[in-house]
């Protein structure tokens, strides 16, 4: 090889390895781990004069929390099932005396468990069914079978920092939903 | 500790499985475990694990070994088996550790794990898995190696790993009971 062309495949390989540094990769065109994700919680009905209702009259009755990404880009977040997700939603709760609860789910077993996530695009949307089911949930906010009972109810959508999360590219942070006052009927 | 086992005969004598990860967690343990088994067509290679265990759904389930996973609640947990009905559920209808649609998500051809449980209110809670590499070929499983491995914890939270080892007689008597009672449709060997 002459000295010219070895200037030249040396020019191309300094080029080539430019491009690939600032090329995004995979993950990082995939996700943003710093988007911008909201939290809603769903009544089961929400009436002109009954407000905000939840319906948990046993364990299958259920509501949902909506996690919207409200960024541009699509972000990753832990499925529900995994020991990495399972924690992740939690509320708390303030009563007509301003006492203040922090539900969250109780401890759990694992056999099989990975750190498995989903992606949810740009205006798209992951569905959380929650049931307060009191099998799950610490201090689950049910009322008596047959009564009602209302309160301020907040969900709170928090992911840790984990060498898991960063590997996997997946959001971290803290979102809370608007702070409603829900009748909850059982 | 042993970290590679080899398969013993047939067509991939000398192919092994390999740990390439096993570290203890706050609650339990993480383990990784490869293979070096060639594809070959009409066969797929599959992980099969079974749990043991003296509390969580060993308990629940009142089936002192599972194929897992095989629980209550999670989306691991929702698809009844027509062998055991009950409560308790698996993730698909198939004998294998990863569904087809945790592979199409990207996982695989390796094996991950990180089993956990709560410490327990008193004594400890051992848990005890067989993990074997298999062959499938239609409603044939065959075992081509198979290593056991577990951790117990302990009322003030411990977590103490077990050595990895290759499962004994009773073990793998165990592994195959359970396959063919929860998914009899397969035969396995």
């Amino acid at each position: 090889m002459t000295n010219k062309n070895s200037i030249f495949v040396s020019f191309l390989l300094i080029l080539s390895l430019c491009l690939i540094t600032t090329m995004p990769t995979t993950s990082s065109a995939e996700s943003d781990p710093t988007g911008n994700i909201s939290v809603h919680i769903v009544p089961t009905r929400f009436g002109a004069t009954g407000g905000r209702s939840i319906e948990v009259a046993d364990p299958s009755q259920h509501f949902y929390v909506v996690l919207t990404n409200a960024g541009k880009a699509p972000v990753r977040l832990w499925r529900e099932w995994c020991s990495w997700g399972y924690f992740n939603l939690s509320f708390v709760t303030k009563d007509q005396h301003g006492a203040i609860v922090k539900i969250v789910k109780h401890e759990r077993a694992w056999d099989k468990n990975y750190p498995d996530w989903t992606i949810v695009s740009s205006g798209e949307s992951m569905v959380v069914e929650v049931t307060f089911d009191k099998s799950a949930w610490n201090d689950a906010p049910l009322p008596e079978a047959g009564t009602n009972r209302s309160m301020e109810l907040t969900a709170v959508f928090e992911i840790p920092n984990s060498p898991e999360a960063k590997t996997n590219g997946v959001w971290t942070g803290r979102v809370t939903s608007a702070a409603n006052t829900y009748t909850l009927y059982r | 500790m042993q970290f590679v086992f080899p398969i013993a005969s047939g067509v991939y004598k000398g192919r092994h499985i390999r740990v390439t990860k096993y570290v203890k967690t706050a609650a339990g343990l993480s383990i990784k475990v490869e293979h070096n088994v060639p594809n070959v067509a009409g066969k797929q290679h599959q992980w099969v694990q079974t749990v043991s265990s003296n509390g969580g759904f060993s308990v629940i389930c009142n089936m002192k070994t599972r194929v897992d996973p095989f629980g209550v609640g999670g989306a691991v947990n929702t698809v009844s088996l027509p062998a055991v009905p009950g409560i308790c559920k698996a993730d698909d209808l198939l004998p294998f550790y990863w569904t087809a649609a945790d592979l199409a998500s990207g996982a695989g051809p390796g094996l991950s794990d990180s089993p956990q449980v709560p410490t327990p209110a008193a004594g400890r809670t051992w848990t005890q898995f067989v993990t074997a590499l298999t062959e499938v070929t239609g409603k044939n499983v065959l075992t081509l190696a198979a290593i056991a491995w577990g951790y117990e914890r302990r009322v003030d939270g411990s977590v103490h790993m077990y050595p990895i080892r290759k499962p004994r007689p009773d073990e793998m008597a165990a592994y195959f009971k359970a396959l063919r009672f929860m998914y009899p449709n397969f035969i396995y060997s």
